[in-house]
């Protein structure tokens, strides 16, 4: 009895730890880089995503649509590029994105050159964060991650306005 | 006979003098005591106090303290609930800490105004998007040429 109390009240708290106690991978990433002189960090809050509701923004009408359809689903943004290290530091995302509950939605090396992972993670069968991760030999390193209620069609039709 | 219960009264009684008890004793003790005079034998014996039986060294531990066993559970219980209550307390108090330093720390990463913040969320959208779309059409590209072998391959067999 004593022993099953225990262990229980153990699985409890490692699952308190586990929750809770996790830091924000991508956060982590920021409080550890972005001091470095190669690197650029932008953190875009909610505060700002809310203002872009309010404003009318002076753009193509068809582009406007698009971008403010995606916008409104969207609560913050993360971005950094680093210069220098994009290999090493690719390496060091890839390696803990999986413990911290991201999946791998898709990765495509070009011919060596680069490789693009997007990561996603998922709450009830709705995108929460989208993150993608560029790293190689002769590119930078660059983290973007969304999040909010996320849509990869809405994203990917989006590349047509910005096209035109 | 008659004459020892008298002098056995008057010993209860306190009466007799030292040489009367001592006779008393001498005929208790001795073979000649009549049977229903033997029980007194116990008062009238020289007793070795050493072989009395000894007391318990520790006079509780034949005292079953489990027979209050329900109230012991629950005391138990209380126990473990305030444990777990103490956990979630301090789970929940170090999130909210560790939450507001993130936060803090996040905000100096912000852009000076709108419109710079505007402009970056567009480049990252563009940036996402386009890579979104080359990704997918590699990656059909892969499967068409997927495609090509195992037709290849089933044409060969």
């Amino acid at each position: 009895m004593k022993y099953k109390i225990l262990i229980l009240s153990f699985l409890i708290s490692a699952s308190f730890s586990s929750v809770y106690g996790q830091q924000d991978l991508v956060n982590s990433f920021f409080e550890k880089y972005s001091e470095s002189e190669y690197v650029t960090s932008i953190f875009i809050s909610p505060r700002f995503f809310n203002m872009f509701k309010q404003v009318d923004l002076d753009l193509e009408e068809k582009e406007a649509e698009a971008i403010g359809n995606l916008v409104e689903d969207l609560t913050s943004l993360r971005i950094l590029i680093a210069e220098e290290n994009a290999k090493s530091m690719y390496q060091e995302f890839s390696a803990d994105f999986q413990k911290a509950d991201y999946e791998l939605l898709m990765r495509v090396n070009n011919k060596g050159e680069d490789e693009v992972d997007f990561l996603i993670k998922e709450s009830e069968g709705i995108v929460k964060e989208l993150i993608m991760l560029i790293g190689g030999q002769s590119t930078d390193f660059v983290l973007l991650s969304f999040t909010g209620n996320i849509d990869l069609d809405k994203i990917s039709q989006l590349s047509e306005s910005f096209e035109n | 006979m008659d004459n020892w219960d008298r002098l056995l009264e008057k010993y209860f009684e306190g009466q007799t003098n030292l040489e009367e008890e001592e006779r008393l004793k001498v005929y208790i003790n001795g073979s000649e005591v009549s049977e229903n005079h033997k029980p007194y034998r116990m008062l009238f014996g020289d007793h070795d106090w050493n072989s009395l039986p000894k007391m318990d060294a520790d006079p509780f531990s034949k005292i079953d303290f489990n027979s209050g066993v329900k109230r012991f559970k629950i005391r138990q219980w209380t126990a473990i609930a305030a444990t777990m209550l103490l956990l979630v307390l301090a789970a929940v108090f170090t999130t909210q800490q560790d939450h507001s330093a993130q936060e803090f720390d996040m905000a100096v990463y912000e852009p000076q105004s709108e419109e710079e913040a505007y402009e970056q969320t567009l480049m990252a959208l563009e940036m996402l998007s386009k890579k979104l779309n080359n990704s997918t059409s590699s990656l059909e590209k892969g499967i068409h040429g997927l495609k090509q072998a195992s037709e290849i391959i089933n044409q060969n067999n």
